[in-house]
């Protein structure tokens, strides 16, 4: 064989073992890829998982809220409906601020003392009336 | 029990409650007194501070558990311990071999927040401390009595044993009875008011007995459970009105300790119907008891003076007292016993 045949053996040879050192770099990148992959997936569970937590708590929250406003909603509503009645009262109370305003003054005319008649009449029994008994300290 | 005892009855059993009270006052006596050597509370006083429970009868124990809720109710206004504070100072009952140091030096009084007796099975007590019934004895027999005569029937009737009164129904003059208020600085002058009551029982503690001299000191019976000492308010007399005369002669008591100060803001919180003499003589009471006072001796001594006023001087001006409404009698139906008591 001469040397243009070995030539060509020694090229394909080449090749083939160019190809084959490829292929098994090619898998070891892969698997190394793929494990770096897995520790990322593993180190972000937790991470998911208080995320889906969050996401909970917040819906939570959010039906309290909407639960919140509803009974905001119903007692302005119950308010409005009590809103003349305390408009009566606060009517009634200036009327009787008034009134006690006009007896004051009324009472302020009023004299300090007020002369009576002479009155003549039998005064009050002078003695003590009969009695059957009399308390006193009991002794022992 | 010491005090004089009269019965003012209506009707046909009049005899025979007669015989009911005084046995009734015979037994408490016995009983609850603290000055008979073979008093059955004396016994029991003579074990005070063993430890020992002692057997006694139904009327011993019905008193002292009694004294007991006065304790509770009055919250230590009325403490039946009091005995050694008299004995130091100088009023003795029979002797209960009291420890002499025990007797002088008791300053240490947290025993005023514990019960005065331990009562460990029906008719067995146990005393810590030496106790005196006599706070509240006499109403007690008065309510027993007065308990023994409704059982007769008796409808109208007053008890009277030496100035705590019990009365039920009308007067024989078809009104209600009429009791006069000892005026404490002249008992045998006019009474200071007159009160009218139908039923009810009145009770009086007053300093115008049972006082003298200890150690160069003017002391009475009337101890404040929590000083050990005479209570010294300023009050001479205090009268109490009200449906039971165990609870009478109790708040009587726990009153008098309120001092003037004190006893009308006492009295009106309590709603009872009080009257109270002080020091200067002058004569207040409750709401409630004004409306039970059918006389009263200033308010005439006042009325005396302006209407002598009025009739020398016709200008004078004044409002005069109304009449007040009054029942005299014109003799009496009523069958009246009277008897000393035998001890005391």
């Amino acid at each position: 064989m001469g040397n243009e045949a070995r030539r060509g053996l020694h090229v394909g040879v080449l090749i083939g073992v160019s190809t084959a050192a490829y292929a098994a770099t090619l898998a070891g990148v892969t698997t190394a890829e793929s494990t770096a992959d897995r520790a990322l997936i593993a180190a972000r569970d937790p991470i998911a998982e208080a995320v889906a937590a969050v996401a909970s708590d917040y819906d939570a929250l959010e039906r309290r809220l909407g639960a919140a406003s509803d009974h905001y909603s119903r007692i302005a509503s119950d308010y409005a409906g009590l809103r003349p009645a305390i408009d009566d009262l606060e009517a009634t109370l200036d009327t009787l601020a008034a009134t006690t305003r006009r007896v004051g003054a009324s009472v302020a005319q009023l004299p300090a003392r007020v002369a009576l008649p002479a009155a003549r009449s039998a005064p009050g029994r002078a003695t003590a009336p009969t009695t059957h008994a009399v308390t006193r300290a009991s002794g022992v | 029990m010491g005090s004089p005892l009269r019965l003012s009855a209506v009707g046909r059993d009049a005899d025979r409650a007669w015989s009911e009270v005084t046995d009734e006052f015979a037994e408490a006596d016995i009983a609850l007194s603290r000055f008979r050597d073979d008093a059955e509370l004396v016994a029991l006083d003579r074990y005070a501070g063993t430890g020992v429970a002692r057997r006694v009868s139904r009327r011993l124990e019905r008193a002292v558990v009694a004294a007991e809720r006065a304790r509770r109710v009055t919250r230590g206004g009325f403490d039946a311990r009091v005995l050694l504070d008299l004995e130091r100072l100088g009023e003795h009952g029979a002797d209960i071999d009291v420890d002499a140091s025990a007797a002088a030096v008791d300053d240490d009084r947290s025993w005023v927040d514990r019960p005065i007796a331990r009562r460990l099975a029906r008719g067995f007590l146990s005393l810590d401390r030496p106790i005196d019934l006599g706070g509240i004895g006499k109403g007690l027999a008065l309510r027993w009595a007065t308990a023994r005569c409704e059982r007769l029937r008796l409808h109208s009737f007053l008890i009277d044993a030496g100035g705590d009164i019990v009365v039920r129904g009308d007067a024989p003059e078809a009104g209600p009875w009429q009791i006069g208020i000892e005026d404490p600085a002249a008992a045998q002058g006019s009474p200071l008011a007159v009160i009218g009551l139908a039923e009810g029982a009145i009770a009086t503690s007053s300093i115008s007995h049972r006082r003298w001299v200890h150690q160069g000191r003017r002391v009475h019976h009337l101890i404040d459970p929590i000083t050990g000492q005479p209570a010294s308010g300023g009050l001479l007399a205090v009268t109490v009105v009200s449906r039971d005369p165990a609870w009478s002669e109790v708040w009587s008591k726990t009153l008098f300790l309120s001092g003037r100060r004190g006893i009308a803001d006492e009295a009106r919180r309590r709603g009872l119907a009080a009257w109270w003499v002080d020091d200067s003589g002058g004569l207040s009471m409750t709401a409630a008891a004004r409306s039970r006072t059918c006389w009263v001796r200033a308010e005439a001594e006042q009325d005396q003076r302006i209407a002598a006023s009025a009739a020398s001087n016709s200008s004078s001006f004044g409002i005069l007292s109304p009449e007040r409404a009054f029942v005299t009698a014109a003799g009496s139906a009523a069958t009246d016993r009277r008897a000393g008591s035998s001890s005391g």
